[in-house]
């Protein structure tokens, strides 16, 4: 019986067949693939480990440096809070370093600074994720000391008050910066009454109102060892992860989150929110719905958001707003597929005196898009940069880790990566004309300007 | 490699022996014409990293003409007879190349990060367009509307930018350090493109400059492409270079109070001028950045457990010194009060703080941690080879040899607590301070 799929850094053809087994009961490794880039094939590893209690995670072997990258995530993030909980999650991100088991905060803190070791957690409205980095030679210690803040978090009284005055300074400084002024007006009027529209620092009211028990309360909803994706890249072997995996995840509650909102459209629009704001310059928020994506890895509009105002300097927002006519340091349009809702959005500030010009510049570009698509020489130059830019994604470690996670939580396999340039080419110019000029008509554009 | 092409190159290039700083290989070579190089080893993955650091930054502007350096690295995409813009950028995103550029005080550093396949059409763009630049007074216009928009966007429209900016001047009344380095808005909106092409002609040479390569490539293959596209560049003849006058040391303790209607807390800064960076040794280069850790850098460091676990005072506090500037240091504390805590009482709790350092200095667990942590470092560098080849160039530039990585790094373990309280009484010397207090405007 093989149960393990041979890779080249795990080959065991020279053991007995009992060795093998016993070796398979522990952890099982699959799907090893190579990694494309800029069109020239070259080797990169990613091996798909499931440990013994059924923990799964993606891993690339790097002994070069003796240091160790995890990245990993729960699904559920901001969705999980109740209406009138809102900045709980974040709170709760950050308190889970605070202490845990017989160890309080500082215990904690010291540790990992004599370890130099760091590992903290963070969130999004999809997800709630969490790092690791350590010296090959403490990893175990590192991983015990996340064990124990994973099961055991103390979420003291004291550090929550300190850590609750931050949040609410922090709520108060977002209501008189502009750019978060912008951000967060943009997604109160594309998703009116979902959670995705509000603010994720939560409220003055809803963080007064908040106990320590509601974090509590919120990490049982969330940490489970069923829906966990975890990226690891270092000095590791197969095995050596499938017992780390085992020993800090292994022992979290077995469940599947349910899921906790429901996918939303972008508001019907045209929408445009206009907030008056004293400063040099006017920010521009904009966006439209963008194609479902439903698991089914279909480029065409991130291809299109590409060409629009995406990285390579022939993107035409870039063109028309920067390099032509100078009207701001820099504008960005992306394509996005959150767990709940599919979007493009982009951003932009210009001076004051040239905001009407630049606003109607860009509405211009997307009306010109929208009617005629773009030309199959951008589509060209578009894939090309597509392909070819991804690899700079995998430098070294820590950027590896970051990125497979990330793969990890769009629900791809982990054929994703040979697969991807192939996928990327299948674009037509067809179908990112019809998606332009289904996407960006004015009827759908949801407009955010704040300035004078 | 052949017999014939060895002796060459042995001719051509001034070999220095492979160094090891901070135990990753670093390989140096310096063309007839002046240019450095510095070739860092990665082959963990087929990229390159390919960048050329020129030593001329925001302080080797002439009174009148400030942001010049920075204004005059956005023109440098623009394009030259060889490669006019459109063929630059158009390799560039075919590849999904990225390249990028800033300026500082002392520098100015250009890159590309690339499949490796490339390297030779970038050390190309790179050489072709270090003199063979052709701009108009057009693109120049346009250009500048990009640069006026950086300020508005970086400075302007961002409280604590513009603070600083006005924090550097009181810091450096007389030497360039004071000038922003995006430049004063009524000297970028009158530069010329005679202004531009002079400036070119005085810095953008291979004299001045360094090629650092580092990726999946072997320094004897990076030496045979630079030696083909640098190796014929010729320096123009020498301008009369622009001194820097020196910075006479201050009488007094400086504040800068501000109201900002743009934020909803305090912010209280202090910065002092270290003292000139060109003569201080590895130890006390070594002594400044420990300090700054053991002040502020981390949960366990002074001003956090003091000022914001402890005594509740602060919502973040912390420090930083910047010691990779060519002719002054600069070491800043920072701290935003707690609600309800007023910034002048935060800021008698700071002084107390650094008052205790200057007396009594540090303990030994505390030094101890800040040496492991350094020796931490070392290891996590070799995983970011393109962050430690940045800056062994900004090292090369400000004049060190390469060695002086290591020695910096060595002396952090020979470090005593006396070294700490000593660097403690020369860095926070209050007369050579500017403090920060920025208010919300109700």
């Amino acid at each position: 019986m093989r149960l393990i799929r041979c890779s080249r850094s795990l080959c065991f053809s020279d053991q007995s067949a009992d060795a093998m087994f016993n070796f398979a009961k522990r952890f099982f490794v699959s799907g090893l693939f190579w990694l494309l880039a800029s069109g020239v094939g070259y080797a990169f590893e990613v091996q798909e480990i499931t440990s013994a209690k059924g923990i799964k995670a993606w891993l690339v072997e790097a002994h070069d440096v003796p240091i160790l990258s995890m990245n990993f995530s729960f699904a559920g993030g901001r969705i999980f809070e109740q209406a009138g909980k809102e900045g709980s999650l974040s709170l709760l991100t950050d308190m889970l370093v605070e202490g845990a088991g017989d160890m309080s905060s500082d215990a904690i803190k010291l540790a990992k600074i004599r370890m130099s070791s760091s590992f903290g957690f963070y969130n999004s409205a999809d997800f709630t994720s969490g790092y690791l980095n350590s010296l090959s030679k403490n990893r175990d210690a590192t991983a015990k000391l996340l064990k124990l803040t994973l099961e055991k978090p103390r979420f003291e009284e004291a550090a929550f008050e300190r850590l609750r005055d931050q949040a609410l300074q922090s709520e108060a400084q977002g209501r008189v910066d502009q750019w978060a002024i912008a951000d967060e007006a943009w997604f109160a009027a594309a998703f009116p009454g979902h959670i995705y529209g509000r603010n994720s620092k939560g409220t003055q009211a809803s963080l007064k109102a908040l106990k320590t028990n509601d974090l509590r309360q919120l990490w049982v909803l969330l940490a489970n060892r069923q829906d966990l994706r975890v990226a690891v890249v270092g000095d590791i072997t197969a095995a050596e992860l499938s017992a780390l995996l085992d020993s800090v995840f292994g022992d979290l509650p077995d469940f599947t989150p349910a899921k906790a909102a429901a996918t939303v459209a972008l508001a019907k629009g045209p929408v445009e929110v206009k907030i008056k704001y004293e400063g040099p310059q006017t920010v521009v928020y904009f966006g439209n719905p963008s194609l479902a994506k439903d698991g089914s890895e279909d480029w065409t509009s991130n291809v299109l958001a590409e060409i629009l105002g995406g990285r390579a300097s022939f993107a035409r927002l870039t063109q028309a707003l920067r390099e032509k006519s100078g009207l701001t340091y820099g504008v960005s349009f992306s394509d996005y597929s959150w767990m709940h809702a599919d979007v493009q959005l982009g951003t932009f500030s210009t001076a004051t005196e040239t905001a009407e010009k630049a606003v109607a510049v860009l509405r211009e570009q997307l009306a010109l898009m929208a009617r005629d698509g773009p030309t199959a020489e951008e589509l060209r130059k578009t894939k090309s940069f597509i392909n070819g830019s991804y690899a700079l994604r995998f430098s070294d470690n820590s950027s590896i880790a970051s990125e497979l996670l990330a793969v990890l939580e769009q629900g791809n396999e982990v054929g994703y990566f040979r697969d991807r340039p192939a996928k990327v080419n299948a674009v037509t110019l067809a179908g990112v004309r019809d998606a332009a000029a289904k996407l960006l008509k004015p009827e759908n554009q949801v407009v955010v300007i704040v300035g004078k | 490699m052949n017999k014939f092409l060895f002796a060459l190159l042995a001719y051509v290039f001034w070999i220095t022996k492979a160094a090891l700083a901070l135990n990753i290989p670093v390989t140096e070579y310096t063309l007839d014409n002046g240019l450095r190089i510095v070739v860092i080893e990665d082959h963990r993955a087929p990229l390159v990293l390919n960048a050329v650091v020129y030593t001329v930054g925001g302080a080797d502007e002439s009174p009148g003409k400030t942001g010049l350096a920075h204004f005059f690295e956005h023109l440098m995409f623009k394009g030259t007879t060889k490669y006019p813009q459109d063929s630059f950028d158009r390799l560039m995103d075919e590849s999904g190349a990225e390249r990028n550029a800033f300026t500082s005080l002392d520098t100015t550093v250009y890159y590309e990060r690339a499949d490796v396949a490339l390297l030779e059409k970038l050390i190309d763009l790179e050489a072709d367009r270090m003199q063979n630049l052709v701009l108009t007074d057009g693109v120049l216009n346009t250009e500048r509307k990009v640069v006026q928009e950086e300020r508005r966007l970086r400075t302007d429209s961002d409280p604590a930018g513009g603070a600083f900016e006005k924090v550097s001047a009181m810091l450096f009344k007389v030497h360039p350090y004071g000038r922003p380095i995006v430049g004063w808005p009524e000297d970028v909106a009158t530069l010329t493109l005679d202004d531009a092409m002079t400036f070119y002609r005085a810095h953008y040479m291979p004299s001045k400059a360094i090629l650092l390569v580092v990726g999946d490539v072997l320094p004897a293959d990076v030496h045979k492409l630079a030696l083909k596209y640098f190796g014929p560049l010729k320096n123009p003849p020498a301008t009369a270079a622009v001194q820097r006058p020196d910075e006479p040391r201050h009488n007094k303790a400086e504040r800068l109070e501000l109201d900002d209607a743009r934020i909803s807390d305090p912010i209280f800064s202090r910065t002092y001028n270290t003292g000139p960076n060109r003569i201080i040794t590895a130890r006390e280069a070594a002594a400044y950045s420990v300090l700054s850790s053991i002040l502020g850098a981390n949960s366990q460091s002074r001003l956090v457990q003091q000022l914001v676990t402890r005594s509740l005072t602060a919502s973040e506090a912390g420090a930083n010194f910047g010691g990779s500037t060519d002719d002054f240091g600069l070491f800043r504390i920072y701290a935003t009060p707690r609600s309800g805590v007023d910034v002048l009482d935060l800021e008698k709790r700071i002084d107390a703080i650094l008052q205790d350092i200057r007396v009594n200095g540090i303990s030994a667990d505390e030094l101890q941690n800040a040496k492991n942590t350094s020796e931490a470092k070392d290891i996590y560098m070799r995983d970011n080879p393109v962050g430690f080849g940045i800056a062994v160039a900004g090292v090369i530039a400000s004049g060190h040899k390469t060695s002086y990585v290591d020695d910096v790094h060595a002396a952090v373990l020979q470090l005593t607590t006396e070294d700490i309280r000593k660097a403690a009484l020369r860095a926070l010397d209050p007369l050579q301070s500017v403090t920060l207090l920025l208010r919300p405007k109700r």
